[in-house]
């Protein structure tokens, strides 16, 4: 429970700061990054924080519903110009997949060639997977 | 609004999204059937069923929604765990997203003026890539409009995750660990549903790439927008 009361405070204090100094931020992201800060003084997860964070995380994709359900006010009104959005949308999504894919293959190739040590990624990594998916 | 009504309300989202979870995992977790589209979708039908006005609803389901700034706080748990471990390759990836993400973005500002999109489309493009969490705490701080801002996040993450993988099999890019990395920078969260297909290191990359891109749109889209 003290993870839970300990990631609303931090949202709090992050809302908190974006209002008062008036900063471009949102406070959602300031106390996930005071949260990350901490996180790197402490280097390590205590337990109560991982265990809330799990927790909240499964439920993520279900707080969206609530919000998501505001394209309903695009039924009513469809804003003119709604195709011309979409078709840029797909092709952002092309050139910026392309571009992003390239460069990422570019850099990881030339960085590991600098440092002599092909076999980094495939041996040292295993992840933490969150998704905005199904609860598992 | 009466209490009753609210908790009502709160069930049968709870309710639809379960069933979402339910399709999804038994279309062999399909990347498309994401169970908060399907849960969206079936709130949608139900409001212009019911009459019910979507103020209404989005007031009453506030118990669920109030909690995402938390939880938005919460992503910090896992970035750190993943940066942990992807440590030693650390510099190229930021490099990428920096540069992956200037690219994303600003194609779509750039063809948004093109096209003469109104501004408000164009605010919504500026997160398009971004996983809606994080892309509507942005729409809250420039003032774009919260039903454009999720059309145009489900509507990249839904086509990258249909486009994508080909695309960079058609560029000869193969690697699991750059198309996911990719798939995540591009598509969010269904950018990492869709990298389950190839395998855990593509979907620790794709994570990866979500989480960057979210906390550098986050960082620089409204900074950007303040110098404006």
């Amino acid at each position: 429970m003290f993870g839970f009361a300990f990631f609303i405070g931090m949202y709090l204090l992050g809302n908190y700061l974006s209002i008062q100094f008036s900063l471009p931020i949102p406070g959602s992201i300031i106390g996930f990054g005071l949260v990350f800060v901490l996180l790197t003084i402490r280097r390590k997860v205590d337990t109560p924080l991982k265990e809330a964070a799990d927790s909240m995380l499964r439920y993520l994709a279900l707080m969206l519903v609530p919000i998501g359900v505001g394209v309903v006010k695009l039924i009513g009104a469809v804003p003119p110009g709604i195709s011309k959005l979409m078709l840029v949308l797909v092709i952002a999504l092309v050139l910026g997949g392309i571009a992003t894919a390239k460069l990422t293959q570019w850099l990881l190739a030339r960085y590991l060639t600098s440092s002599k040590d092909f076999a980094v990624i495939s041996k040292d990594v295993v992840f933490h997977n969150v998704s905005v998916g199904a609860p598992k | 609004m009466p209490s009753t009504t609210s908790l009502g309300l709160i069930a049968i989202t709870v309710v639809v999204f379960a069933a979402g979870s339910y399709l999804y995992q038994r279309s062999g977790k399909f990347p498309v059937l994401q169970p908060v589209l399907i849960a969206i979708l079936a709130i949608v039908i139900m409001l212009l069923l019911t009459g019910l006005p979507y103020d209404q609803y989005y007031e009453g389901t506030s118990a669920l929604h109030s909690l995402l700034g938390p939880t938005i706080v919460a992503l910090a748990v896992p970035l750190f765990d993943n940066l942990r471990k992807a440590r030693t390759v650390l510099l190229p990836l930021l490099g990428s997203v920096l540069l992956g993400g200037l690219a994303v973005t600003g194609s779509a500002l750039l063809l948004g003026q093109i096209f003469g999109l109104d501004f408000l489309m164009e605010l919504s493009l500026a997160t398009k890539s971004v996983t809606a969490p994080i892309a509507l705490s942005v729409a809250e701080k420039i003032g774009g409009s919260v039903p454009l801002t999720i059309l145009s996040v489900f509507t990249t993450g839904i086509l990258g995750v249909i486009v994508t993988p080909s695309i960079l099999r058609w560029v000869n890019i193969k690697d699991p660990v750059v198309t996911g990395f990719t798939l995540g920078i591009t598509s969010h969260a269904f950018g990492i549903a869709r990298s389950v297909e190839l395998g855990s290191e593509a979907v620790a990359f794709a994570t990866l790439g979500m989480a960057l891109m979210g906390c550098g749109s986050a960082l620089l889209v409204p900074t950007l927008f303040r110098l404006i």
